[in-house]
């Protein structure tokens, strides 16, 4: 398991190695001048050639793009990400200080996914075929086929404007975190029923189902410790990636809800030509993808006895 | 005396070409102490046969008849008691013990949860109980943390068996138990399971394709052919003198008797050949057998046959036999 962690690691950090001239390399194809950007954040927007060119000297943006790159990079490894351009504060600890709101409304929403998810879809598949199951179904795809933007939107025109329960947008109390949690939880849920319902399906066929009720066991136990133990692995490796994407900050909700999470910060930087700020804010966010994911794949061997790394590996 | 009586047992799948009859009339009795193999080729309804006693077909399937076990009809009983007749008064091993147990449960979980749910006993003492089944299959108690694909297939069987005859079941299904083994595995778990079902005095319903297997631990024989019993008996007697056309078959198809494979192939089952359902590949067919359903004759010494040929005269030994190919 150790060999397999250590192997995973290192093509971790060939994936980060990539993602690091990509984001590089796109910011510097972007339209915009770096120079100019911290130039009009420190002198205003009454500039003069002159300044930004002692900027492009004072920041080394007058060097070549891979001596820049290998620079950035140098840092980089000494976990300093430089500070913002538009702000100056330092990168990686505004970064360090959106983490808990992206944490806390990805928890969140996961929770309440898989909370709707797992008894929808096992119920779903327990009555296959009938009124109940197709409801589901429909209900799923309906799920699915809403873009998030318009939910977010509708949960705001419902909740917040109609009935007045909850507010619209803001972060801090746990009424804050209910409709965009709600938003996400749904939305993920629906692919989730579906991917528990046939999961479900699958193992029920399975004939050591039929050897657990030929063994007089009660539906009880053999619907969780031999049905849903072996059909919600499939389900489990779909929530860790839904996680990992959800830990980069969900770009759209967080913008709609005014959530100050990573997501937003990003919005936000693009916005504001923050070029360091993205490079950070995505570098950030590839890293934690990747460790998130393979926090999967070692808690799906922890949970299926089949999979042992080491031996085929 | 009869542990299992069953009577006109008629087991049918509702399929979109309307039902399909998987067995039909069946009548067998499975005697105290007794080991009676059901033979016949693969996809005749032996294994239907097993899994109808216990009602463990799915629900599209229809059950008719009877299946009274020490008295009871277990086709009357609501789904609640016949649950507490599966494993603790009926054991059985499902075919192919790679696929009936459950890979993510370690194997020793999967025989202590039998005594948790039937005994209410604690987790200790069922996983001591699950240790002890173990030895008796023959399996070092110290793998029972191990799980299902690290064991061979003769390990899988013998853990099956220890699941099957936990709770000591005064009647033991084996489905196919020697499938898929090799020569010298096979008699190994044959004696295991025919030893352990003795020494318990329990009974079994042998099912197996496998004429050898039957042979060396049956005490009697019932022949399936497309859903149907043509013939039953004493193992020995219908192995050393089989009846029935396709008994003598299947017989002649094995190593040390000629090898010859039974002409044609296995009727379907959607629309059986009409008469006798073996008259299409049988060698003795006479011109009343596409038209007459034969009944299952009684012939001397409890032997039953399902065949023409001894309509007539019914006791006369010789009467298949002169037209048997020397």
């Amino acid at each position: 398991m150790w060999n397999y962690i250590a192997k995973r690691l290192l093509l971790i950090s060939i994936v980060i190695f990539g993602v690091t001239l990509i984001t590089f390399s796109a910011m510097y194809l972007a339209p915009g001048d770096p120079a100019e950007v911290i130039a009009i954040a420190r002198y205003g927007q009454d500039l003069s050639a002159e300044q930004i060119e002692a900027v492009r000297e004072t920041e080394g943006l007058n060097s070549s793009v891979y001596i820049q790159y290998l620079n950035w990079l140098e840092h980089v490894l000494h976990l300093d990400f430089g500070r913002s351009l538009i702000s100056s504060d330092d990168i990686l600890e505004e970064i360090l200080l959106r983490l808990p709101a992206t944490a806390e409304l990805a928890l969140a929403s996961l929770f309440l996914s898989l909370l709707i998810a797992i008894p929808a879809g096992t119920l779903s598949s327990l009555k296959q075929n009938t009124l109940l199951d197709n409801a589901c179904v429909f209900t799923s795809l309906l799920g699915v086929s809403i873009p998030n933007f318009w939910l977010g939107l509708l949960f705001i025109w419902l909740f917040a404007l109609i009935l007045r329960l909850l507010p619209s947008y803001g972060y801090g109390s746990l009424e804050n975190l209910v409709l965009p949690a709600l938003t996400l939880g749904t939305s993920m849920a629906a692919v989730t029923t579906r991917l528990t319902r046939s999961s479900m399906l699958e193992v029920l066929k399975q004939e050591y189902i039929v050897a657990a009720r030929a063994k007089g066991l009660d539906e009880r136990t053999i619907l969780i410790r031999h049905a849903l133990k072996n059909a919600l692995l499939p389900v489990l490796t779909f929530a860790g990636m839904q996680l990992g994407y959800l830990l980069g900050g969900t770009v759209i909700v967080e913008t709609i809800f005014a959530w100050p999470g990573l997501g937003k910060l990003l919005v936000d930087s693009i916005f504001s030509r923050d070029f360091a700020m993205v490079q950070g804010c995505v570098l950030f966010i590839a890293v934690l993808f990747s460790l998130s994911n393979l926090a999967v794949d070692i808690l799906y061997a922890v949970l299926d006895p089949r999979i042992r790394y080491d031996k085929h590996d | 005396m009869s542990l299992l009586l069953v009577e006109d047992l008629e087991v049918s799948f509702r399929t979109t070409w309307g039902p399909v009859k998987a067995n039909e009339g069946i009548s067998l009795v499975v005697k105290e102490r007794e080991i009676l193999a059901l033979i016949g080729e693969t996809g005749c309804g032996k294994t239907t046969f097993g899994k109808a006693l216990l009602r463990l077909l799915s629900r599209n399937v229809k059950i008719e008849g009877k299946i009274l076990f020490l008295g009871r009809d277990l086709l009357a009983l609501p789904e609640k008691e016949m649950r507490l007749v599966r494993g603790k008064e009926i054991g059985i091993l499902l075919q192919n013990p790679s696929l009936s147990l459950n890979p993510v449960l370690s194997i020793g979980d999967q025989i202590a949860e039998i005594y948790r749910c039937h005994e209410n006993c604690g987790k200790k003492e069922a996983k001591k109980k699950a240790g002890e089944m173990l030895v008796l299959v023959g399996i070092d108690p110290s793998r029972k943390s191990e799980y299902p694909h690290q064991f061979s297939g003769g390990m899988l069987q013998r853990v099956m068996v220890a699941m099957g005859l936990a709770l000591r079941p005064g009647l033991l299904i084996a489905d196919e138990p020697t499938k898929g083994l090799d020569p010298q595995t096979k008699q190994q778990i044959a004696d295991l399971i025919s030893g352990l079902v003795r020494q318990e005095g329990s009974s079994m319903l042998l099912i197996t394709h496998d004429l050898e297997v039957a042979e060396r631990i049956a005490d009697r024989a019932a022949v399936m052919y497309a859903g149907e019993i043509v013939e039953t008996g004493e193992a020995g007697e219908i192995f050393s003198s089989p009846k029935h056309p396709y008994t003598r078959a299947l017989l002649e198809s094995l190593p040390g008797k000629g090898l010859r494979s039974v002409p044609g192939q296995s009727p379907s089952f959607v629309s059986p050949p009409p008469g006798c359902r073996y008259h299409p590949r049988c060698e003795f067919r006479m011109e009343a057998c596409p038209k007459t359903r034969p009944r299952l004759l009684e012939l001397e010494g409890g032997r039953q046959v399902r065949c023409l040929l001894y309509e007539k005269k019914t006791g006369d030994e010789k009467g298949g036999k002169t037209r048997c190919r020397s």
